[in-house]
């Protein structure tokens, strides 16, 4: 423990902490829309790992050289326990950029919790113990290159290697979560982990990080047996784990449709969907009840009053879309979200056809450009744009591709922009 | 004269930045499509990243706290950030000079050049030997964020043009002149 306080204090990773924290925070708020859901404020605060595991193997890579000089070594390998000298720098150094990451994470969570009532971590916990693990593992790898090359090359050899692991991880075994954690872009909600892919990677980093100590400590303190045969079980172990992420085929994909039960925000218009989206349904069924009613003074009749969101959608009901980017905790739903909703008043088995009906289709695409004008107050007040777009929504609602009239609607926006 | 210009590895900066030049020319209108990420970035891109983390090794203390003694040290002190920015320039501007798509992606892939140079000139002096974390922690930092779609780096430095990047390049140059790297 007192050698873990001696090299917090001595690390570079000290000095470095504010500027690891400033890279987690640049990623986490270079996006929006994450915060609709937790398991998507988790998965995007980790991204940063991608970063901040390089950048800690870095500094482990250049303590290991600058910090540990000959005078050091000679006296660890004369104490009973100096093999764990290099471990415990890097332990050190681990610490830091797990801490960093601890703190964009921490912001991450209570923003979704508490402003925007994401709920639902659910199945997404488990990256709370891949991110720290993936930053050990990457860590580990520099203290590695650090006591191979002791020279200014360390440390961006370092970066390199890591990235250089990852980026092979992501070819060979078709996993972008090897000593970093893959973060997701788009709204997670419906989906979850797979359970198996993510035992094996987090096994996977571990196991690396076991190899890559091993390694270390035979390097740093002459031929141990001992440091020999762990290197090598680790080794073994890496192995097998890389060829469960090939008998799993994680390139398929290491993400599955979530099995919970919907749920809905009911009113005027319903919406619903898996619970982990229930704070997105509450904002998009006030802005979709205002659009109806907008569209109904304006003379349309609307059929469809429940609307799913696209990962739980059936046949029974309209298709929620929703940009969560785009979604404002007080404004709504983006208005070509509302329009593009409800021209979709129904998920037509038509549309899954391997060549689906182009009338359907372009209905849909001329009524929503009708709708988000008539929504916006750009235009569509004429009488025949009306019923024209009367009679494309009952087609839709009856998935009827031969009672789609034949129709061509520009928006306002497009004839600006031609 | 010689020695003093390899204590400070001079030589092999401005070999490196030399050869840097040339692949900054042949590649001056590729892009290049990183792994695991979504979209490809413009290669001038990391030819500006690796360039600025090359061209910052003269301004490392090489005689830490006994630079101070040194009698000429002020005068040579001046002029290691002025050379590191003629190497930089030497080793960025191929990829900019005569390429038929400049304009707006060579004028972010400049702005970007010119605040990596200035943040990495200011880093050798607030952190000495540490700078390298600062250049490469932002070099990072930009190619991720670049590659996810929307690319919010590019649009920002666009907006910004080349003056404030530029002044800042002077300000740290002067800074460095007047201070010299953080020893110890």
């Amino acid at each position: 423990m007192t050698g873990l306080v001696i090299w917090l204090r001595r690390t570079t990773a000290r000095t470095m902490f504010p500027a690891m924290v400033a890279v987690t925070l640049a990623v986490l708020f270079s996006r929006s829309g994450w915060a609709w859901d937790l398991g998507h404020a988790v998965s995007w605060a980790s991204s940063s790992t991608l970063l901040l595991g390089p950048l800690s193997a870095g500094v482990a890579a250049f303590d290991t050289w600058r910090q540990r000089g000959r005078g050091l070594r000679s006296v660890e390998r004369s104490a009973l326990r100096g093999w764990q000298g290099t471990l415990t720098l890097a332990v050190a150094v681990w610490t830091y950029a797990a801490l960093a990451w601890a703190t964009a994470m921490a912001l991450a969570i209570s923003i979704s919790t508490f402003r925007y009532e994401g709920s639902g971590l659910g199945t997404w916990w488990p990256v709370l113990i891949q991110a720290p693990a993936a930053l050990l593992g990457a860590t580990l790898l520099g203290a590695v290159i650090g006591s191979l090359v002791r020279g200014v090359g360390a440390a961006p050899l370092a970066v390199g290697a890591v990235y250089a692991t990852t980026a092979m991880a992501d070819i060979v075994l078709g996993t972008r979560s090897v000593l970093a954690v893959e973060g997701a872009t788009m709204s997670l909600v419906g989906l979850r982990p797979r359970g198996d892919v993510l035992a094996v990677t987090l096994a996977l980093d571990l196991a690396l990080g076991a190899a890559f100590a091993a390694s270390v400590v035979r390097r740093e303190h002459g031929r141990s047996r001992k440091a020999l045969v762990s290197a090598c079980a680790a080794s073994l172990a890496v192995l097998a784990c890389a060829t469960g992420l090939v008998t799993l085929d994680a390139r398929e994909g290491h993400l599955e449709p979530s099995t919970a039960e919907r749920v809905c925000v009911l009113g005027d218009v319903e919406v619903c969907g898996p619970p982990e989206g229930e704070a997105i349904y509450r904002v998009a069924q006030r802005s979709l009840a205002a659009g109806i009613s907008q569209l109904e003074t304006a003379g349309l009749e609307l059929g469809q009053r429940t609307y799913d969101h696209a990962s739980a959608a059936s046949s029974r009901a309209g298709v929620l879309s929703v940009d969560t980017a785009l979604l404002d905790r007080d404004g709504g739903l983006d208005a070509w979200d509302v329009a593009s909703t409800l021209s979709t008043p129904l998920l037509c088995e038509e549309f899954f056809d391997a060549d689906p009906p182009v009338e359907l289709l372009e209905g849909q695409w001329n009524l929503a450009s009708w709708m988000s004008d008539v929504l916006s107050g750009a235009g569509g007040v004429a009488a025949d744009e009306r019923s024209a777009a009367q009679k494309t929504l009952s087609a839709l609602e009856r998935c009827a591709p031969e009672s789609v009239p034949q129709w061509a609607y520009t928006s306002a926006e497009l004839r600006e922009a031609e | 004269m010689i020695a003093a210009l390899a204590a400070h590895r001079w030589r092999v900066c401005a070999l490196v930045c030399g050869l840097l030049s040339v692949v900054a020319y042949l590649a001056r209108d590729d892009v290049i499509q990183l792994p695991f990420a979504d979209d490809p970035v413009p290669a001038r891109m990391l030819v500006a990243m690796v360039v600025v983390a090359a061209s910052l090794t003269p301004l490392y203390a090489t005689f830490p706290a006994l630079a101070t003694t040194f009698v000429r040290e002020p005068s040579v002190r001046a002029a290691r950030p002025a050379g590191v920015v003629v190497l930089a320039m030497i080793g960025f501007l191929p990829a900019v000079v005569g390429s038929p798509e400049a304009g707006r992606s060579a004028l972010v892939d400049t702005s970007l050049f010119l605040s990596l140079l200035a943040a990495g000139i200011l880093a050798a002096v607030v952190l000495g030997d540490h700078a390298w974390f600062v250049v490469t922690g932002a070099s990072l930092t930009v190619l991720f964020l670049e590659a996810l779609p929307g690319a919010p780096v590019a649009a920002a430095l666009a907006g910004m043009g080349l003056a404030p990047p530029a002044v800042a390049v002077l300000v740290a140059s002067a800074i460095y002149a007047a201070r010299g790297p953080r020893t110890g």
